[in-house]
């Protein structure tokens, strides 16, 4: 693998199979601004650089860099789909596959939850002290079938978008 | 140390959950640990499955 590659590993199938699949993911280690500002050889060597789909841009938070699926004012890491939504044994996976999610849905479920992304419809809001803003979104989540997911988001003072914390089915105990 | 999927305990409360999101670098990292037990817990964000979040120096490998 090229040192300047980003690895597949941390990204959903699809982008190496599906529609993504020529998306160019090298960049020139001399001339690689992130979000527009040049970073650093060791934010390039954790995977840093520019890319053409907006779908595996890159968020950079104190210098580590997460790929993710950024859409509708929300972030959602792919490490976070592929990692934990859709990865046999996590926490929750299960509630996921039930739906019709497989572990190449990635993408899909990342697109699907961005597409739900409405801080209008936003509950239980939060504000830690150090001004991080903590909210719950419902949602509904499937391929086959589709029921009822609680999104958790968080956003800190510096940050532009919501970030995906966690997700899980809760047609069991729906209350709202 | 701790990364998404590992199951820990938080000290203060001895509430055993799992690691659902990193953010952060170094000594700032926060780890947000879901309770393993369904429902509220005090303290706790969220009525299904409570969240905590956490430093490094307050969570231990289950």
């Amino acid at each position: 693998m090229n040192k300047y590659t980003i690895p597949a590993y941390i990204l959903p199938s699809e982008h190496f199979f599906g529609e993504l699949r020529a998306v160019e993911l090298r960049f020139n280690p001399y001339h690689s601004p992130i979000n527009g500002r040049f970073c650093s050889k060791d934010m390039l060597d954790a995977g840093g650089g520019t890319n053409s789909s907006e779908s595996i841009d890159k968020s950079v938070e104190s210098g580590i860099i997460n790929s993710g699926y950024h859409s509708n004012g929300c972030f959602i890491e792919d490490k976070k789909a592929i990692g934990f939504y859709l990865k046999k044994g996590a926490k929750h996976s299960h509630e996921f596959f039930d739906v019709g999610y497989t572990e190449k849905d990635g993408l899909k479920l990342q697109k699907d939850i961005a597409s739900q992304f409405d801080t209008t419809k936003a509950y239980d809001k939060r504000e830690q002290p150090n001004h991080t803003k903590t909210i719950c979104i419902n949602m509904q989540l499937g391929v086959n079938v589709k029921k009822p997911f609680k999104t958790v988001w968080e956003k800190k003072p510096s940050d532009t978008e919501w970030r995906n914390i966690t997700a899980f089915d809760i047609s069991d105990h729906i209350k709202r | 140390m701790f990364d998404m999927n590992d199951i820990v305990k938080i000290k203060h409360n001895g509430v055993v959950g799992t690691i659902v999101d990193v953010s952060g670098n170094g000594k700032d990292r926060i780890f947000a640990v879901e309770s393993n037990t369904p429902g509220h817990i005090d303290g706790g964000y969220g009525d299904e499955w409570s969240l905590f979040f956490c430093r490094e120096n307050e969570i231990q490998k289950n």
